[in-house]
């Protein structure tokens, strides 16, 4: 897998309208075909009301287990379900702030947020698999220059971190298993070629 | 959909974008790329918002290919008419007719946007010629967020627990007489 993802802001601010990109207040929000109020130009869309995610607040006195009893720091009487990735206080449901990222307590969360460093839905990696067919595609082309070779053993290295990066999101791996046959094979025509070269020559001197 | 298959939906390629989105299991991905860096964003159908579609002609490119008719049909005009030269004249014709084909069919169908708006990122996706698919991927993504939605809407009130109509049972006589003595001897 790629290294860790960096963390950045989000941009973005909800719907807006898709030719102007000017921000949809809720009333616009609808379906059907919407006139941009902004660009005046309609657009045919389809409005949808996600139900919210219910939060669980488990009060102290009925959390039965011992691990369970303990309080959230911000609200005493709910019991706390996890703690916070940075500052480690107990929390509680109502107080859980995740974006993906782990939990954080509503302190932490505003301190990421105001130093532009809360991580956003996105990550960001390194496509291993095109490195490894680009190396692969450059080894064929300059193969007469004997620099199939290591544009193969190139191919080779990238595309066993891409099979790995394939591996852990269970994508499937045929595309890869092309490259690196293609691969195996420009370093055995290249030796072939070296091979055949060397005898060439020797038989001339001869 | 099992977890990590994954269908390619559609992609928006322009002059400053190339990103390609694909449906998942239980979200929109969208996939931008930067040389070899690719941004993954993803739209949880649970998230979904807006579900747009629209067609734009996209100026910047029907500018471009304008000018580029127009720079080559000229010069082909210059040569078959100043300079008398129909050799040279043709074969600046044949160079801008790719570029009006490209004109004309971009004026004559435009390109269709089907943008998916979700509670933190939007995907967008573009359809030159496939008129249809865009159609088909609008439809296809309306009716997997709704029914997305609709199962968690269901499963949630399944999970509510019952509203008892019972009225909550009274504190023992003792303990009320304690409190209320309690309250009067202060």
């Amino acid at each position: 897998m790629a290294a860790p993802a960096p963390l950045q802001a989000q941009s973005y601010e909800g719907p807006s309208c898709p030719r102007c990109h000017a921000r949809l207040t809720a009333d616009w929000i609808q379906s059907g075909t919407i006139i941009c109020p902004d660009c005046n130009k309609p657009f045919e869309a389809t409005a949808f009301r996600p139900p919210q995610r219910r939060l669980e607040v488990v009060s102290v006195a009925a959390a039965l287990t011992p691990e369970g009893a303990n309080a959230c720091a911000n609200h005493e009487h709910n019991a706390a379900v996890t703690n916070c990735v940075r500052c480690g206080l107990f929390i509680c449901a109502l107080c859980n702030m995740d974006v993906g990222t782990g939990p954080h307590c509503p302190s932490c969360f505003d301190r990421l947020r105001a130093a532009d460093a809360l991580a956003p839905v996105s990550t960001r990696f390194r496509d291993y698999v095109s490195m490894a067919r680009i190396a692969m595609i450059a080894g064929l082309f300059f193969s007469f220059m004997f620099l199939g070779i290591p544009f193969a053993a190139v191919s080779l290295y990238y595309s066993r971190k891409a099979f790995k990066q394939l591996r852990d999101e269970g994508r499937s791996k045929i595309g890869l298993i092309v490259i690196i046959i293609m691969a195996i094979l420009e370093i055995l025509g290249g030796i072939a070629w070296l091979a055949a070269l060397i005898v060439g020559l020797s038989q001339v001197k001869k | 959909m099992t977890p990590g298959k994954r269908k390619l939906l559609g992609r928006n390629v322009g002059v400053m974008t190339r990103e390609a989105v694909f449906e998942t299991a239980d979200a929109i991905e969208s996939e931008a790329r930067e040389g070899y860096d690719v941004t993954r964003k993803r739209v949880l159908f649970e998230e979904v918002l807006l579900v747009t579609i629209h067609t734009e002609l996209g100026t910047g490119y029907f500018v471009l290919m304008l000018l580029m008719t127009l720079i080559l049909g000229s010069i082909s005009a210059i040569f078959q008419f100043g300079a008398h030269l129909p050799v040279v004249a043709v074969v600046f014709a044949v160079l801008a007719v790719p570029f009006l084909v490209a004109l004309v069919v971009r004026l004559i169908w435009k390109l269709d946007y089907v943008t998916v708006f979700g509670r933190r990122s939007k995907a967008v996706m573009r359809f030159s010629l496939r008129k249809r698919r865009a159609r088909e991927v609008y439809g296809r993504i309306c009716s997997r967020a709704l029914e997305v939605q609709r199962s968690m809407a269901e499963r949630q009130t399944e999970e509510a627990p019952p509203i008892s109509e019972a009225p909550p049972p009274l504190p023992p006589e003792n303990l009320a007489n304690d409190a209320g003595g309690a309250v009067g001897s202060a």
